[in-house]
């Protein structure tokens, strides 16, 4: 996108759109802009509409792309599925519930454990981690080696290059963690609706930002970290982090959809994104924050939104499996 | 756009692995059944997950509270309602099982094992969020074993452990199977347990395989107001005077306490009563509904929920579906079911709520 063809005002304009078997569960993007979306009936669409596998587990809950060519999806019951490796037993991981990648290194969060693989490894027997936080709910790249996990007992920085935990703290349920490699900082929600801003260098000295009844399940922290979004309801909060670190005392409240938030994802250029379970989604640019800019509206609850890494795709998918691309190209003004 | 019905859940407390009534609860295609790896395994059900009829469960325990136990709610079942229920064509109903611990199971007294226990289930499906939005409580269906049970009694062992004790209390539906191999003396004591402990519910005598299931877990006992068995209930404002605890069931520490008064309540007061309530043994609460008329002007308002989590509706009359209306006599009734009520107490505060002006 050239300078030149910059809107004033930020568009988005659906590239295309399909329909799943069933409601979109999970997305994922791959760097050079392929779309992996696991439907709730486990099957996939791999790159785009034209290619749609049969249900590859039965109850999927995270999936993730293995470079270009490769494709990994984790089951409670079946454990880690992989396409493209030339596997053809799925890896046993009772209770797997989330998959990440990063540096050569998958990892693979479930009950109590972290396994840690290599790419071209996936079938050998992996190695395994005790958190101490119990069942993982939220598993989050943090930079270099580390992982954040959040689990039924707390949250635990682990290194997976020396296959131990750093660091842990006791929380309540942690429900969902936000982070950004290179911001040096975590969000964490707990089951008691707090939302907790911690420092990577020191976890045992966090701010607690409170005012939520129901735990917080949708969290997001700006590019340039400055900033925290929550979804609560049909409200979109804003706390505010200044330079030296310190969370503002009140957020910035904005209630525009009309019913629940069910999706909330911000991209790496600083655009939010925000689905509702009336199938509205609202794109907010990071020049507008209290008003968004573009509104599209699906056929039902929107179940999942994801940003491709360049910051200029957006796909969304709903409860029905109607799945949309669309092209975001920022506006000069907003 | 459909508009997306809220999925009523029915909760099932099995006393012991009954493989056949799991069996014809998910041969009904409408149902989805939420269940343990081992339970569905047992059933021979495993392989439903593949058509999406199943999910599988494992107990996931956190408090909102550090420490409070009142505040426990099971975390996996939160995940798998959502699961569950977001799919372009959700179950007609969901029925989630609560495995007993194998303690219980034999009969011996068991811990407080939060993973076992019917009350952190329940807890769980009124403690807002993500579960209120898409589903709600329908209603509680336990299983009892009648050989196993009459087995206790003539042992001398205690016949419900307090786990157990605690589910036949507050359950809308009690199947006693297997009760057709005992004398008839025996089937009467374990009737008479049950009635003892359970005011609200009906209890069913049966063989599994005569078992209506439709009208066994189709429940909606959650929402409106509060029903008392045919035995107990009974016309007047007074609070019910129930039968004093029989020594034969000394251990049988579940009451219920049944309140009732005429006339429009103040809103505000109630509602302070009611956190008063909450507050005062949000532990020892296992089970409270209501229906109260707060309004002159609308229909009474449904209050029901279990320990620290309350949930509130509008009484909907049969055929309507406004919840204005001119308030009727039927007047306001409540009904708590827990342990260390104080009975008194409590019939007390409930009349000296104002009336509204």
């Amino acid at each position: 996108m050239t300078s030149s063809s910059q809107p004033i005002l930020t568009t988005a304009d659906i590239d295309w759109s399909t329909v799943l078997p069933d409601a979109v569960r999970v997305f994922d993007w791959s760097s050079k802009g392929r779309l992996l979306a696991i439907a709730a009936d486990g099957s996939a669409l791999v790159g785009g509409p034209e290619r749609i596998t049969a249900p590859m587990t039965p109850d999927p809950r995270d999936a993730i792309w293995l470079g270009e060519r490769a494709l990994a999806v984790v089951d409670p019951v079946v454990g880690l599925v992989t396409a493209g490796l030339n596997c053809g037993q799925p890896l046993p991981f009772w209770g797997a519930c989330r998959v990440g990648t990063h540096g050569g290194r998958t990892v693979i969060s479930g009950d109590g454990r972290l396994a840690v693989l290599g790419h071209s490894g996936i079938n050998r027997v992996p190695e395994v981690i005790w958190t101490g936080v119990g069942v993982t709910h939220a598993c989050v790249h943090v930079g270099g080696a580390m992982w954040a996990l959040g689990g039924t007992n707390g949250l635990a920085l682990i290194d997976v290059a020396l296959g131990c935990v750093d660091t842990r703290v006791e929380l309540s349920g942690v429900i969902a963690i936000a982070a950004r490699g290179d911001a040096g900082r975590l969000v964490a929600s707990d089951l008691a609706g707090a939302i907790h801003v911690f420092e990577l260098s020191d976890l045992d000295s966090g701010v607690e930002l409170t005012g939520y009844c129901d735990p917080v399940r949708l969290l997001a922290m700006s590019p340039d970290h400055r900033r925290v979004i929550a979804a609560a309801a049909d409200e979109l909060t804003h706390w505010a982090i200044s330079d030296s670190g310190c969370v503002a005392d009140e957020p910035t409240s904005i209630v525009v959809h009309d019913s629940t938030i069910t999706a909330l994802e911000s991209s790496d250029s600083g655009f939010l994104a925000t689905g509702d379970e009336s199938g509205v989604v609202y794109v907010w640019s990071p020049l507008l924050a209290e008003h968004p800019v573009v509104r599209l509206q699906l056929d039902g609850e929107v179940t999942a939104l994801a940003w491709s890494r360049d910051g200029t795709r957006l796909a969304i998918g709903s409860v029905s499996g109607e799945l949309v691309v669309a092209d975001v190209r920022a506006g000069a003004l907003a | 756009m459909s508009e997306r019905q809220s999925v009523p859940i029915t909760v099932l407390v099995p006393e012991r692995r009954n493989v056949e009534l799991l069996q014809r609860c998910a041969a009904d295609p409408s149902v989805m059944l939420l269940a343990s790896g081992d339970t569905l395994a047992g059933a021979g059900l495993l392989g439903l997950l593949r058509v999406g009829r199943v999910m599988v469960i494992a107990p996931d325990v956190a408090s909102r509270t550090a420490g409070c136990e009142c505040c426990q709610v099971r975390l996996d079942l939160i995940d798998a309602v959502r699961c569950a229920v977001l799919r372009r064509s959700p179950p007609e109903r969901l029925v989630v099982v609560v495995d007993r611990a194998d303690s219980a199971v034999s009969g011996t007294t068991t811990g407080d094992d939060p993973a076992s226990d019917v009350i952190t289930a329940i807890s769980t499906l009124h403690a807002g969020g993500e579960v209120e939005r898409l589903a709600h409580l329908g209603g509680l269906v336990v299983d009892v074993d009648a050989c196993a049970a009459s087995t206790r009694l003539a042992s001398g062992l205690a016949v419900w452990d307090s786990q157990m004790e605690a589910a036949i209390a507050i359950a809308d539906s009690i199947v006693v199977t297997g009760a057709e191999l005992l004398t008839e003396p025996s089937r009467s004591i374990i009737a008479d347990s049950l009635s003892e402990l359970n005011r609200i519910g009906q209890v069913i005598f049966c063989a599994t395989e005569a078992i209506d299931v439709e009208r066994l877990i189709v429940l909606d006992s959650w929402n409106r107001s509060p029903t008392l068995s045919c035995s107990s209930a009974r016309d007047g404002g007074e609070p019910l005077a129930w039968p004093e605890v029989s020594p034969t069931h000394a251990e049988a520490t579940v009451e219920t306490v049944v309140l009732h008064r005429c006339g429009v309540l103040d809103s505000d007061a109630t509602n302070a009563w009611l956190d008063r309530v909450v507050a005062e043994s949000p532990r020892g609460l296992l089970r409270f509904q209501a229906a109260l008329q707060v309004s002159t002007h609308h229909s009474r308002v449904c209050v029901r929920g279990s320990r620290s989590a309350m949930r509130s509706t509008t009484e909907l009359q049969p055929g309507s579906t406004s919840s204005r209306r001119a308030p009727d006599d039927r007047g306001n009734v409540v009904v708590l079911i827990g342990r260390a009520l104080d009975r008194q107490a409590l019939s007390d505060s409930f009349e000296s709520i104002e009336v509204a002006q």
